[in-house]
C-alpha cells in the first residue's frame, strides 16, 4: 500500500507542476507585449496572443512563421545585425534593446514602431540552434501622444525650453523658441549669451538673473522664490529680427526638481511685442495728451494774470447761464472790472509795470474767488467774473466784487523798477435773469461799470433787483 | 548474434513497435479511421518544436525507459472533434489537451500491455501536457554503452490532419527485444490499473 501511496503522491505532484507550468504559459500568452521565441533560422517556435494579433494569425499559423519576413528589407538588415550580435555573445548575458518598426510588408501592411528587447535562451536540444526570445512593446500610442504633444507645443505661442544651471539650452520643447529668439540651433547654446547679444544695455539684469539660476542649483525648490525678484527685472527683452520694431519677449523661469532640489530650469518665453507696442502707444498718447492739454491751457489761460481768456469764457459762462435758467442756481452774477487809470501807469512806468499790475490783480482775483467761479481777463485791463451761487449762505457777486476792489485798493504793488504804486478798480455787477444771454449780461455789467467810473472810480455799481 | 547486434536489433524492433502502437491506437481513438505513418519526416529534425503542445508519458521497466510524446496543434484536433459533433464546451484548449492526454495514455498503456504479454512488467506515469516550446529542453542525444539511448519521431496523418509522435528510449538490457510486436497485447486488454 505504501508504494501505491507514494505513486499517487508523485502523480499528484506532477499534476500540480503541470498546472503551474500551464499558468505560467497563460501569463505569457496574455501579456500585452509581443513575446516570441525564435530558432536559429528566425522561425517562430513560441508566440503569444499579442504577436498573433499583430500578424493576424492563429497560434498554429504563427508557429514556424518567418519572423524576419515581417520587416521591410531595410529594417530586416538592422534586425539581423542585432540577432547576429546576440548570438555571437558567448556569455549569454547580452541584453539588446532597440526601436524598430515592424510591418510595412505584404504580411503586415501598416508599419508600427516597436521597442524590442532580445535575450538568449539556454537550452538542451541542438535541433533548433541558438534560440532567442524577443519582447516587443508597441510604441504607436506613445508616438501618437508625442506627436500630439509636439503639435500642441508647436501651436502654442510660447517658447518652451529646458536650460541647465549655466543657462545652456538642453531641450527645445517648442519650435516657437527658434522664432522668438531668431536662432536656428539652440541646443547647447547659451541662453544668456543670446539675450545679451540683443540687449547689451540689460547686461546687469541678465547677469544677475543667470547668476541666480547658477546659485540656486542644488537648493530646495522652495528657495527658488528668493530669486524671483531678480528674475522679474527681465520683463521685456528685445530680439532684433530685421523688422522695424523688432520682437519683444518676456522670459520666465521655473525650477525642475530632482529629488526635491533644483536641477534644471524650464524657460517660458512669451512674445510681448504686441503689449510692448501698445504700451509705447499709450505712453505716446499720454505725452500727446499732455501736450494738447498744455496747448489748450495756453489758449484758455492768460499767462500774465493766470485767469481764463475770452476763448474759455464764452462756453463756460454760457453753460452757467443755461444752468441758472433751469433753476439749478440760486443766483448768477456777472462782475466786470476795469483798472482805473491803467493807461497812465503804462505811460509813466512802462509796459513792464503795467504787466506787473495785471499780474497782481489777477492774483488778488484768484485768492478772492472759488474754484467754481469763472475769472476771465476780458481785455487789456478789463476783467469779467461769473459767480454762481447755490445757496443763501454763499456770498453774492456784489460782496465778492467789493472784497476784490477793497483788497486791490489796499495793496501796494511793487513795480520792476522798485517803486510801488497803489491801483484802484471800478466794477459793474449784473445779475442773470430769465431771458438773459451772455451778450446781454456783459452789456449790462459794462453799463454798471461805466456808471461806477462816471461816479468817481474805485467803486462798485450793482444792478438793482429790478435790473436797473 | 553478439551483444551489439542484439542491441541494434532491439532498437530497431522498439522503433517499429512504438510507431505501430501509435498507428493502431490512434486509429482506434479516432473512430477506426485509417492513419498513415510518415517516418522521420524530412521537414523537421528530432528535437525541434513541432507543434504548440506536447503530451507525454514515461514508461519504465527493468529493461528500458521510454519517454513517449504526442505533439499536436489544438486547432486541428478541435476541427476534427467539431466535425464529430462535439459541443463548444468540449472544444476549449483545456478539453482538447485532456483529449490528447487520453490518447497518449492509451498509446502508453498499449505498450505496457504488450510488454506484460512478454512477462516484462512495465509501469507508466500519468500523462502530462505542456507547450511545444519545451521540446528545446529535451535531450535526444543517442548513446551507446551499458545503456543504449536513441530517439525517434514520426508523423501520423489522419482525420485530424497531422500529429507527431516522438520517443526517447533508454535500453538497459542486452537481450534482443525485437520479437515484441504491436499485435502481442490483445489478450490483456482492459486489465491495466491506472493510477
Amino acid at each position: 500500500m505504501s508504494s501505491i501511496n507514494e505513486l499517487l503522491a508523485s502523480h499528484r505532484v506532477l499534476s500540480m507542476l503541470e498546472s503551474a507550468c500551464e499558468y505560467n504559459e497563460q501569463i505569457l500568452d496574455n501579456i500585452p507585449s509581443v513575446f516570441v521565441v525564435l530558432n536559429q533560422h528566425n522561425r517562430v517556435i513560441r508566440a503569444n496572443n499579442a504577436f498573433c494579433e499583430l500578424v493576424g494569425r492563429s497560434m498554429e499559423d504563427a508557429l514556424h512563421q518567418d519572423f524576419v519576413s515581417l520587416f521591410t528589407s531595410e529594417n530586416r538588415e538592422i534586425l539581423l545585425h542585432h540577432f547576429k550580435h546576440l548570438r555571437g555573445d558567448k556569455h549569454h548575458n547580452a541584453n539588446i534593446r532597440f526601436k524598430l518598426e515592424i510591418g510595412g510588408t505584404d504580411e503586415i501592411q501598416t508599419a508600427k514602431p516597436f521597442f524590442w528587447r532580445l535575450f538568449q535562451i539556454e537550452h538542451t536540444s541542438k535541433s533548433e540552434g541558438q534560440v532567442i526570445s524577443l519582447v516587443g512593446d508597441d510604441l504607436s500610442s506613445l508616438y501618437q501622444s508625442e506627436l500630439k504633444l509636439t503639435s500642441i507645443f508647436g501651436s502654442i505661442p510660447l517658447g518652451l525650453m529646458v536650460v541647465d544651471s549655466q543657462g545652456t539650452v538642453q531641450e527645445v520643447l517648442s519650435e516657437y523658441c527658434h522664432v522668438l529668439l531668431n536662432e536656428h540651433g539652440l541646443i547647447g547654446a547659451s541662453l544668456s549669451d543670446i539675450l545679451l547679444k540683443h540687449n547689451p544695455d540689460m547686461h546687469t539684469e541678465l547677469n544677475d538673473a543667470f547668476g541666480v539660476l547658477r546659485d540656486l542649483e542644488g537648493h530646495f525648490t522652495s528657495e527658488f522664490a528668493t530669486g524671483e525678484g531678480t528674475m522679474s527685472r527681465l520683463q521685456q527683452l528685445q530680439i532684433e529680427d530685421g523688422s522695424h520694431t523688432g520682437k519683444w519677449i518676456k522670459p520666465r523661469f521655473q525650477p525642475i526638481a530632482k529629488n526635491n532640489v533644483i536641477d534644471r530650469y524650464m524657460v517660458i518665453l512669451e512674445d510681448v511685442t504686441t503689449s510692448y507696442l501698445a504700451q509705447r502707444q499709450i505712453e505716446r498718447a499720454n505725452i500727446l495728451g499732455k501736450q494738447a492739454q498744455a496747448l489748450y491751457e495756453c489758449a484758455i489761460r492768460d499767462p500774465l494774470s493766470g485767469l481764463y481768456t475770452r476763448l474759455f469764457m464764452n462756453d463756460s459762462i454760457s453753460r452757467l447761464i443755461a444752468s441758472a435758467k433751469r433753476g439749478n442756481l440760486l443766483e448768477l452774477s456777472i462782475v466786470m472790472f476795469d483798472l482805473d487809470n491803467f493807461k497812465s501807469i503804462n505811460d509813466t512806468y512802462g509796459h513792464d509795470a503795467g504787466d506787473q499790475v495785471i499780474r497782481e490783480f489777477g492774483r488778488i482775483i484768484r485768492t478772492c474767488t472759488r474754484d467754481t467761479d469763472i475769472s476771465v481777463r476780458y481785455g487789456g485791463e478789463e476783467f469779467v467774473l461769473a459767480l454762481p451761487c447755490n445757496d443763501s449762505d454763499e456770498q453774492g457777486g456784489a460782496i465778492v466784487a467789493e472784497r476784490i476792489r477793497a483788497k486791490l485798493a489796499d495793496t501796494l504793488i511793487k513795480l520792476p523798477n522798485g517803486k510801488t504804486v497803489r491801483v484802484t478798480t471800478s466794477c459793474g455787477v449784473a445779475y442773470c435773469h430769465a431771458n438773459d444771454t451772455l451778450e446781454g449780461l456783459l452789456q449790462r455789467a459794462d453799463q454798471y461799470l461805466y456808471t461806477a467810473k462816471h461816479n468817481g472810480k474805485n467803486r462798485l455799481q450793482v444792478e438793482s433787483n429790478e435790473g436797473e | 548474434m553478439d551483444a551489439q547486434d542484439s542491441t541494434r536489433s532491439s532498437a530497431d524492433g522498439l522503433r517499429t513497435l512504438l510507431r505501430d502502437v501509435s498507428v493502431i491506437q490512434a486509429s482506434q481513438y479516432f473512430d477506426g479511421q485509417p492513419i498513415e505513418l510518415i517516418p522521420s519526416p524530412s521537414e523537421y529534425q528530432l528535437g525541434q518544436v513541432l507543434t504548440r503542445y506536447i503530451s507525454m508519458v514515461l514508461l519504465t521497466s527493468g529493461e528500458l525507459r521510454v519517454v513517449f510524446k504526442v505533439h499536436f496543434n489544438p486547432e486541428q484536433i478541435r476541427a476534427y472533434r467539431q466535425s464529430k459533433g462535439s459541443q463548444p464546451a468540449d472544444l476549449g484548449d483545456r478539453q482538447i489537451v485532456d483529449f490528447m492526454k487520453e490518447l497518449t495514455n492509451q498509446m502508453g498503456g498499449r505498450v505496457c500491455r504488450i510488454f506484460d504479454a512478454h512477462q516484462m512488467s512495465m509501469g507508466m506515469s500519468v500523462p502530462l501536457c505542456t507547450r511545444g516550446i519545451y521540446e528545446i529542453y529535451a535531450d535526444y542525444t543517442p548513446k551507446s554503452g551499458a545503456i543504449v539511448k536513441f530517439g525517434d519521431f514520426w508523423r501520423l496523418e489522419g482525420p485530424f490532419q497531422s500529429i507527431y509522435c516522438s520517443c526517447y528510449v533508454e535500453l538497459m538490457t542486452k537481450d534482443d527485444l525485437s520479437g515484441i510486436k504491436a499485435e502481442d497485447e490483445a489478450s490483456q486488454e482492459g486489465e491495466l490499473d491506472f493510477l
